[in-house]
């Protein structure tokens, strides 16, 4: 048992810092949708490319439709704004990671059709997926999904300990719900 | 293997230790009693001193307890009273005890809030009448709850670590004159820094101190935000140091157009928005207003503004009236707006403060009191005075 634990324990360590989506420099952080976030004194090196990942949290989406929303960032060192920018975040489903979906088993469903629904019920943890879960059209199908998808690669050109200040909107009425929920999360590479 | 079994002797060697020390010596162990406080006692002490040399600005509340009786209640500047039902999280007595109280013993409860108060149940005051001025003595307080480690204890006050780790506080007052008791029980949340809990007991104590100081009322006319901030508790600083570091990077690096930041908690707004025909033609409608004395609707306001359109909207109708107040400072001025009622009419103030940056023409509103002095116009008025981009 412990024979086997430790090359596991090992595996998995070289798996984490060789990992293709880099090193995480700060975990998961929700959005307040009301402020402006910051995550200061990133450490930064000449040479390394900071990544922005976004990660949705979303509950009853309708045939997989995401809430599309806008991503305001503003990189500064010592004060002085290095980059400004606004971009969209999970408009299209390519490249996500960590990804983990279901559809939801309606209790009651008239159309008898809820066997073959559940039948194709997944959940996947992969490393990465392209394409969104088959839809399956003129029929509304609710689903829980949970995704991370890299929003943007910023090169970094000099030395130093950056400030990143970032807020996130969205004119879809989805994005409202209480079962969306999203967060950021940087890695350097 | 071998090493399974090792652990498993040393885990063995461990438990068959605290099984031959009685329980009464680890809790008298200094170890156990700083892993009950987090944090050392010098440090404690020293948060303690620190919260005690604050001054305090203080407001009375007038509070109806029921349709024929109101309580006056001296409260600090930025706190609120508001109705609450049910008990604190402190047994008064027994609670293993199937005595059932009377009706006339069962005291009026308020709760104590401020502008990030998370809930009704942090700080609770009850208040009601008995003949017997040493009624819930700090005795049985310690008697009725579940006490780790006692901070502080008077013949009024008890301050103390419970067994989940959650700071406490017991204060009880009397007035002869009216009979009356005054309990204050406070359950600090358990904020992640254990000098942020700390911070917020010993303020609490202060607060619970000067809840009858009817004696210690501030002149509120002379209030600005330097008199102000240093009587806050820490807690409350470091959230609106959040919100306003907040409005400052909106506006400095996010604002474009016609963009506006809305941030609405329970008891406090901050509405920013950035107006593009002000900014490119130089207007400020914060002096228009105030030289004009405005008085009249928000529809017959003579100049363009995103006024209703962005702020008041949700609120007026676009015929309701809207009327200057006073001056607060240059770039601050207080407004009321009055919906219109079937019986009665009801009216609510609003702080306008102008900010001309590099960046264009801003506008922060929030609602306020009357005199347009709570916490947020101070800090309205001193943002809008003292912003640089």
């Amino acid at each position: 048992m412990m024979k086997a634990f430790f090359p596991a324990l090992l595996i998995s360590i070289s798996a984490i810092s060789c990992s293709p989506v880099g090193d995480t420099i700060s975990e998961e952080k929700p959005l307040d949708k009301q402020l402006v976030n910051t995550t200061e004194n990133i450490d930064l090196k000449e040479g390394d490319v900071l990544v922005i990942w976004g990660k949705i949290d979303a509950g009853f989406l309708e045939n997989d439709k995401v809430p599309v929303f806008q991503l305001h960032y503003n990189l500064s060192l010592d004060g002085k704004t290095v980059e400004n920018q606004t971009i969209p975040m999970f408009s299209d489903k390519e490249h996500l990671i960590n990804s983990s979906y279901e559809i939801q088993k309606e209790e009651e469903d008239e159309n008898d059709q809820s066997e073959e629904q559940n039948a194709n019920e997944l959940t996947e943890n992969a490393e990465e997926t392209s394409g969104s879960p088959e839809e399956t059209p003129e029929q509304i199908v609710k689903s829980d999904w949970i995704f991370e998808q890299e929003i943007i690669k910023i090169p970094i050109k000099k030395d130093g300990k950056y400030t990143l200040d970032y807020k996130a909107g969205s004119s879809d009425e989805k994005a409202e719900s209480l079962f969306t929920k999203v967060s950021v999360i940087l890695r350097k590479k | 293997m071998k090493k399974a079994y090792l652990l498993f002797l040393v885990l063995f060697l461990m438990f068959s230790c605290k099984d031959d020390n009685p329980n009464g010596d680890i809790k008298e162990s200094s170890e156990y009693e700083s892993l009950v406080l987090g944090i050392p006692q010098a440090q404690i002490d020293s948060i303690r001193k620190s919260e005690e040399k604050k001054q305090v600005v203080l407001k009375k509340v007038s509070f109806k307890i029921d349709s024929a009786n109101s309580v006056d209640l001296m409260l600090p500047i930025s706190n609120y009273a508001k109705e609450y039902s049910f008990s604190g999280d402190i047994n008064l007595t027994d609670p293993n005890s199937s005595a059932e109280r009377s009706e006339d013993e069962i005291p009026a409860s308020i709760s104590i809030k401020n502008d990030f108060s998370d809930g009704d149940t942090a700080e609770l005051i009850q208040i009601g009448k008995s003949s017997n001025p040493d009624i819930y003595p700090v005795s049985d307080i310690k008697e009725f709850n579940e006490i780790e480690k006692v901070l502080l204890e008077t013949k009024n006050a008890l301050l103390y670590v419970d067994d989940f780790g959650h700071k406490k506080m017991y204060y009880r007052q009397y007035n002869p004159a009216n009979s009356s008791y005054y309990l204050y029980i406070a359950d600090v949340p358990k904020y992640n820094d254990q000098k942020l809990q700390y911070a917020e007991l010993f303020s609490i104590y202060k607060k619970a101190q000067n809840l009858l100081a009817f004696d210690k009322e501030n002149q509120s006319q002379n209030l600005t935000w330097e008199s102000v901030r240093p009587t806050l508790s820490t807690i409350e600083l470091k959230n609106y140091e959040v919100y306003y570091k907040s409005l400052e990077k909106e506006l400095k690096y996010f604002m474009k157009d016609n963009d506006s930041a809305d941030i609405k908690k329970e008891h406090i707004q901050l509405y920013l928005y950035r107006d593009d025909d002000h900014s490119k033609h130089n207007f400020d409608q914060v002096t228009v207003l105030a030289d004009s004395q405005y008085s009249g609707t928000f529809e017959t306001m003579y100049f363009q503004s995103r006024l209703y359109q962005g702020f008041f909207k949700g609120i007026y109708e676009i015929d309701d009236p809207f009327k200057f107040i006073r001056k607060i400072s240059d770039n601050s001025i207080l407004m009321s707006a009055t919906r219109k009622g079937y019986s009665s009419d009801d009216t609510s103030f609003y702080i306008i403060s102008s900010i001309k940056t590099p960046k264009g023409r801003f506008y922060l509103i929030s609602p306020t009191t009357e005199n347009g002095n709570d916490v947020t116009a101070l800090i309205n008025t001193y943002f809008s005075k003292h912003l640089k981009i």
